[in-house]
């Protein structure tokens, strides 16, 4: 009898051909979480991938919530891997049966050659529960617990379910992208929204000293870190001074315009930074008109910039939702946490809402004027984990 | 590094963490146990109360050690009785440690009544009005940590005790310990911090008359004469009596130094036409002053960016500017643009000549 966690894949399964190399990415994620736990063996059954504990006080809580921030992963089971008699199915039954709960025995014959089928082994577990287990009765509807048995070639596998993963897909597998990151609710999760869908990310922020302070970079790496649990890996991220463009753009262009004209210069570096590092995209957390500065008429200012794909996950999200969502990753709790900046000076107290690209375009040249044609910016690229 | 933050934590002095290693090595023993060892660092604990006693004139028996100066005015508005009288008077112009603990004992069925105060804090005349058979206690600050501004403590605790025994005077004394002299005749309770005198962090005294009249906050092994109970930290406490010797030696000899670098700062706010936030009556090591146009953390992020470190208690978020200031009658303006230099003996002229130049250029180059 030996435990395991078995981990159901999800979309994976609607892969063609590249299935494979999604797939493999998973398993390669899986394996190194694990290691990190303890000492395990692992193994593939039919659609579930095992990870089979060598020793009897592996913590398998630990590596539960581990994986669990595994993206690509739907369901994770926890059980045990025992041999076929009956008593070592029903001692494991014993251990994973929940006292004072409704439950039903879920079988399956992957060997068909089992003696007892399924139907037979349902009753007969079933009513080794009920007399065994004290407070359950079975639902076979609608139970609290679905204790599932497995029947294979050599071993039996008895397992309930754990915990639910995140889905989507594994980190890294659908390409890079780079995502303009402030510090605020939304870009995290807008960032975590494409992580999740397989993308690799790169954040780019951008700071005002002295305008800004130490505080709020302090924060933003703390968001990244979070960022990096989900990702399993080092996140590299980019760091931009943009003072010099920012007061270059004060002087120059009216009040209302100030925003996109910002933006449209923070597209520009976020691009080049995504062509060095070669994303194919970039991510922003707009959510359409949460702001006076993200409307269609003023996405469109910015879009016009940009020569990559532009991604905004949270477009159709209300702000209760991505605040919602910011909690449930656990970036919410950084996000506000106060840091003292004096970026609200750069804010109009009007900003359009409907620019259009020809004004903007106008304003815009004079500060280029005042930056010259070769300006440049400084930026320290960082790997955060 | 130019280091103008003192108000905030004096760094540790050298000759102190040098000697942090030996002082483990020696007191790394439980005061309370029988055994040689346990006895020593005993007798070390009980040498550094009477240490501390002796500098403030005062007998052993009314030192507690706390964790902080913080602990210590939490221990004494949360534990007295408020049965018999429930007023507790205070300035808004008090440490939040003070002000937030006194608030939370209305929970004990205390109340808190704000005095009236001018910018260079109370007078009796204003506290007189509030007096009466219902007041437990007042409080009074003795150096103020934003302004320096410095309340003549020894004559407001006497004339409130002329004018009752019963009321209480509770005085935060934690940005003067060490620096100014205080008489405790007057005085039931005080709160010190250990870290604002260069000791390690995580230590402060309470300073209590009769301190059986408290009821103690934390319970347990009865340290501390049954007031703070949990294992004393005797490392920090002999810190904290060496960074007291230090800090009274060093103001003591360098006043006239102090006094030199405050009219340096003067004099360039002047010149600037900046406008001086402290009231003449503070103490020459903390000044604070505000330019008037450049947002406090812009001007502390500059500094910052060329190595020199001060503060501001201001918030440079919407509306969230200097509880401190603004309690003294000053604008937004001057409160959201406010500067806090607080020195020591060991700043030099250049470090104030460096601050000098690189304010100025700040506020001729930063300004949006």
């Amino acid at each position: 009898m030996k435990k395991c966690l078995l981990i159901s894949f999800g979309e994976l399964l609607l892969k063609g051909k590249n299935r494979s190399i999604f797939e493999n990415t998973l398993v390669k994620k899986i394996k190194e979480t694990a290691d990190k736990t303890g000492s395990y063996e692992f193994k593939k059954y039919r659609a579930r991938y095992a990870v089979i504990a060598k020793t009897d006080d592996a913590n398998l809580q630990e590596l539960i919530s581990r994986v669990k921030n595994i993206f690509g992963i739907t369901v994770i089971f926890q059980g045990y891997i025992v041999s076929r008699d009956m008593d070592s199915i029903k001692k494991c039954v014993l251990e994973v049966a929940e006292k004072n709960s409704t439950f039903k025995i879920r079988s399956k014959r992957h060997d068909k050659s089992y003696p007892i089928k399924s139907f037979d082994l349902n009753r007969e577990i079933g009513e080794f529960v009920l007399t065994g287990v004290p407070g359950t009765s079975v639902d076979v509807h609608n139970p609290e617990q679905v204790i599932n048995i497995e029947i294979f070639e050599n071993s039996v596998i008895v397992f309930t379910e754990a915990a639910r993963g995140m889905g989507g897909l594994p980190y890294g597998t659908a390409g890079r992208v780079v995502s303009l990151f402030s510090g605020g609710i939304d870009s995290p999760v807008a960032s975590w929204m494409m992580m999740k869908r397989g993308c690799e990310i790169i954040p780019v922020h951008f700071h005002t000293p002295p305008y800004t302070g130490e505080g709020s970079l302090l924060k933003v790496k703390d968001l990244i870190k979070h960022l990096a649990t989900f990702a399993g890996k080092s996140v590299i991220s980019y760091f931009v001074n943009f003072t010099t463009v920012q007061l270059a753009i004060k002087k120059c262009v009216p009040d209302k315009y100030v925003t996109v004209v910002s933006r449209r210069f923070m597209a520009r570096i976020a691009e080049e930074i995504a062509r060095s590092e070669k994303a194919k995209g970039i991510v922003t957390g707009e959510a359409l008109a949460q702001v006076a500065s993200q409307t269609l008429e003023n996405m469109l200012c910015v879009d016009e910039v940009f020569g990559l794909t532009v991604l905004r996950p949270l477009v159709g999200l209300d702000k209760e939702e991505i605040v919602k969502k910011a909690r449930q990753i656990g970036t919410y709790e950084i996000s506000i946490r106060k840091e003292i900046d004096c970026c609200h000076l750069f804010v109009p107290k009007r900003p359009e809402t409907k620019a259009n690209i020809a004004s903007v375009c106008n304003a815009e040249k004079k500060v280029l004027e005042e930056l010259g044609t070769d300006w440049k910016y400084d930026f320290s690229a960082e790997r955060i984990d | 590094m130019i280091y103008l933050d003192y108000a905030a934590t004096t760094p540790v002095y050298s000759e102190i963490s040098e000697k942090i290693p030996d002082l483990l090595e020696k007191y790394n023993f439980n005061p309370s146990a029988l055994y040689s060892t346990g006895v020593q660092t005993r007798e070390a604990l009980g040498n550094a109360r009477r240490q501390i006693a002796f500098y403030l004139n005062i007998s052993p028996e009314n030192i507690i050690f706390t964790s902080s100066a913080t602990e210590a005015a939490n221990m004494v508005f949360k534990g007295l009785n408020y049965k018999t009288a429930n007023k507790i008077l205070l300035s808004d112009l008090e440490h939040k440690s003070v002000i937030e603990s006194a608030e939370s004992a209305s929970e004990l069925g205390a109340e808190t009544v704000y005095i009236k105060h001018g910018k260079e804090g109370m007078d009796f005349e204003y506290i007189r009005p509030f007096i009466d058979d219902n007041v437990r206690i007042c409080s009074i600050l003795l150096v103020n940590n934003e302004t320096g501004a410095v309340n003549q403590l020894e004559k407001l605790a006497s004339e409130i005790k002329s004018y009752s025994k019963d009321i209480l005077v509770f005085a935060d004394i934690v940005q003067g310990f060490g620096k100014i002299p205080v008489n405790f005749e007057n005085i039931d309770f005080a709160s010190i911090s250990g870290h604002k005198l260069g000791s390690l962090k995580g230590v402060g005294c309470l300073y209590a008359k009769n301190p059986e009249i408290l009821k103690p906050m934390i319970v347990g092994g009865g340290q501390e004469f049954n007031l703070r109970s949990g294992t004393e930290n005797v490392v920090a406490v002999l810190t904290l009596v060496q960074a007291l010797k230090n800090t009274a030696k060093l103001f003591e000899e360098n006043r006239e130094h102090l006094k030199k670098l405050k009219k340096k700062m003067v004099d360039f706010c002047d010149k600037m036409r900046f406008h001086i936030n402290s009231p003449e009556n503070s103490v020459d090591y903390i000044f604070n002053f505000s330019t008037g146009m450049l947002p406090s953390e812009v001007l502390i992020n500059h500094l910052s960016s060329k190595g020199i470190y001060v503060s501001a208690a201001s918030a440079c978020t919407k509306g969230g500017v200097s509880r401190v200031l603004k309690n003294m009658g000053y604008s937004d303006g001057i409160a959201a643009t406010a500067l806090r230099i607080s020195l020591h003996p060991h700043v030099k002229e250049q470090d104030i000549d460096k601050l000098i130049h690189e304010i100025k250029w700040a506020s001729e180059n930063l300004v949006l």
